[in-house]
């Protein structure tokens, strides 16, 4: 019952009552029939009773002298005998209920009837002799009569207890059919008020539900009316049904301006984006029947331009037809500002910082190839110094920036199909003259088993540069190194082994930390920003994978990172990180 | 106006000092220079030069405002533009390849004799 709806369940308890009522009244009805019948009997039998006395006194008064009671002796012995017989054998009783049929007599009852009829046949012909024969011949009294009357005087108290018996006897029946009916009833009575109780306890219950249903509903609509985002639901066509308190807010229309009018039409806040933008948003919400979402610019009833993060979702009934739509929408124009914001300050810092740095690394260049007179060797020592010294501070205020950008958040993350194995050649490729420069050997495994994942095709390089330029910085020359790809159950596990320098054992946890180098590194006056691993970290991270590091000292090290095969997630940013 | 013609739009001195002295010692090339968007505009369409090297954050009208309303002149629509800064933001690299730059360059990654040689690469 549970899944069945509030007014269904009413229904349920309607019938219930229903058939209940229509059983009362067949009950009802069959038992009054049963007990107008034996009254109709008991009836019948007591007009005999009282015939059987009638019919004495008439015979007398004929005998007296009244010829005028013939007739009705005659009438009443035909009286008598009908109603006997229908008694006897069922039939309609003349003069009683109209055209009451009632019963044979029952089984119960049969030894009266019979007994009235035994004497009834007897006391019959002789009242038929009183009518029929002359009282008097030749002014003597008929000695045929007088018999018959003679009889009818001596029987006529007999033939009134035999009615009578008969009379008690139907009563006595009655009254036990009465006494079952009167049981049946109180039970029925029992059953009405179980059933009563139960539809009232029932319908007590469903109640209760509904009105847990309307409990919750409402808490439905105050979530909704009050929710912090602005919610909408339209017909299939758009027309605004609903409008939460936080469309007004944000809006500035109120509901009875919204109502009936169509969601984001120029009238109310829309209008604002490419009509193409619109087309690709009814395309895919009411053809293709999916969520819609993107950032769109809408306008305040003042004027006021704003940028909201949409998400316009199709609700389809059993048949899979749009049934509505609901609209929701954060205005975001502050987050974008401050992201703006953000942004810009990431922008002029890169500018501010770096501007000095092209000064001072363009002046020493033109001071090294001589543009201002031939340098002596020192003077040239000295400013390759300072050019190294510029280099490594642009390399760490790019590396900075980049921290800043993935802090802030301010990234682009960019995915496309990435083929890890080529990505790994490509960097290799590309650090060879440093891998060379320390005659390094480097070894590859790269399994032929990987799938192509969707990923941010530079930031992973980003990853693997990294690892691969401190495999390269941090292992004395003719070193070994070996990078692998394999394949694990949901991601590509990418290792890469040095038998460098190695990671002091009671530095390896700050290894991960911002602007930290390992002493073992530091004084070997290793060139370094102390940001790689925080970065590479991060993406790591970001990227859903794993990053952890097995590192003996002066034995070498061998860094694990893990990507899923689910790909990276695409993400708007001002910059790439670089 | 002859072809060999750059215009340096840079509001940094240092730099554009560099970037005038050693552009100037290339054979053939005429330099001119302005210090801001809203001089580099007047001076482009005046001189019309075969190649304008624009920074992007100066005083008065920055590089892409610059180069939104160069690109609003018949000449300036076609204009050769090679944007030269150390802003490395993704917006302003997309809008100003949107607008028609041969190229977006950020200094400090460039050695001053590669940077010479690409700008005289573009120029021809």
């Amino acid at each position: 019952m549970a899944d069945l709806g509030v007014s269904r369940k009413i229904w349920f308890v309607f019938v219930l009552f229903g058939f209940l009522i229509v059983a009362n009244f067949a009950v009802s009805r069959y038992y009054w029939n049963i007990q107008r019948v034996d009254a109709d009997i008991i009836d019948v039998a007591g007009r005999d009773r009282m015939l059987s006395q009638q019919l004495a006194l008439a015979a007398e008064k004929i005998v007296r002298g009244g010829l005028a009671e013939q007739e009705l002796l005659q009438r009443i012995i035909t009286l008598h005998h009908t109603s006997l017989y229908v008694l006897k054998d069922g039939g309609i009783a003349p003069g009683v209920a109209k055209d009451q049929y009632l019963p044979p007599a029952d089984v119960a009852v049969l030894p009266q009837v019979q007994a009235v009829e035994t004497l009834w046949l007897e006391y019959k012909k002789n009242a038929e002799i009183v009518v029929k024969e002359p009282p008097y011949i030749d002014g003597a009294i008929n000695p045929t009569v007088s018999v018959a009357l003679t009889y009818l005087e001596d029987h006529a108290t007999e033939m009134l207890n035999r009615n009578d018996d008969l009379v008690q006897a139907y009563v006595v029946l009655s009254d036990s059919k009465q006494a079952l009916i009167n049981e049946i009833q109180l039970l029925l009575l029992v059953v009405n008020l179980g059933v009563i109780g139960l539809g009232i306890w029932y319908t007590g219950l469903i109640l209760k539900e509904h009105q847990r249903h309307v409990i919750d509903l409402n808490k439905f609509k105050l979530a909704v009316d009050n929710t912090y985002d602005h919610v909408i639901i339209t017909d299939p066509e758009g027309v605004i049904m609903y409008a939460n308190k936080s469309v007004e807010r944000i809006t500035g229309f109120t509901a009875s301006e919204m109502v009936g009018q169509k969601a984001g039409s120029k009238e109310l806040w829309g209008g604002q984006m490419p009509v193409a933008f619109y087309q690709k948003m009814w395309q895919t919400i009411k053809n293709e029947k999916k969520v819609f979402t993107d950032e769109i610019t809408n306008r305040r009833k003042n004027g006021q331009i704003y940028i909201a993060q949409a998400s316009i979702s199709p609700v389809l009934n059993d048949r899979g037809a749009v049934e509505f739509f609901v609209g929701i929408e954060r205005d975001v124009t502050q987050e974008k500002e401050i992201d703006k914001t953000k942004t810009e300050f990431v922008s002029l810092a890169s500018h501010q910082l770096r501007t000095p740095l092209s000064a001072i690394g363009w002046y020493s260049e033109m001071l090294l190839s001589g543009d201002a007179g031939q340098v002596t060797d020192q003077q040239r020592d000295f400013l390759q110094e300072i050019n190294r010294g510029n280099r490594r501070m642009v390399n760490l205020v790019n590396a900075l920036l980049n921290v800043s950008r993935l802090e802030l958040g301010t990234f682009a993350v960019e995915p496309t199909e990435v083929d890890l194995p080529q990505l790994v050649q490509e960097q290799l490729k590309e650090l060879q003259p440093q891998i060379n420069e320390r005659h390094h050997q480097v070894t590859t495994a790269l399994a032929t088993n990987l799938p192509h994942i969707q990923a941010d095709k530079m930031l992973l390089g980003m990853v693997v540069q990294n690892l691969l330029s401190n495999a390269i910085k941090y292992t004395a020359n003719n070193g070994q190194i070996r990078v692998g790809l394999q394949l694990q159950d949901d991601a590509i596990l990418l290792s890469l082994q040095d038998n460098g320098f190695g990671i002091p054992s009671n530095q390896q946890e700050k290894i991960f930390t911002k602007l930290f180098r390992a002493d073992n590194v530091v004084e070997r006056d290793v060139e370094g920003t102390g940001l790689g691993l925080y970065i590479v970290k991060e993406i790591v991270e970001l990227a859903g994978g794993k990053i952890w590091f097995e590192s003996t000292e002066g034995q070498g090290t061998t860094f694990y990172v893990t990507i899923p095969l689910s790909g990276m997630k695409a993400k708007v940013g001002s910059k790439k990180l670089s | 106006m002859d072809n060999n013609t750059i215009l340096i739009v840079e509001d940094d001195v240092s730099l554009l000092k560099v970037l005038h002295t050693k552009l100037s010692e290339q054979p053939g090339i005429t330099v001119i220079i302005a210090r801001d968007g809203e001089t580099g505009l007047a001076t482009a369409m005046q001189n019309k030069p075969n190649l304008i090297v624009l920074d992007l954050i100066m005083p008065r009208l920055d590089g892409v405002s610059m180069m939104e309303k160069l690109r609003q002149d018949a000449w300036g629509k076609t204009a050769r533009v090679l944007v030269l800064t150390n802003v490395d933001q993704n917006e302003k690299v997309a809008r100003c390849l949107e607008l028609g730059a041969e190229e977006y360059l950020v200094k400090t990654d460039w050695k001053l004799a590669d940077l010479i040689a690409e700008i005289v690469s573009k120029n021809t």
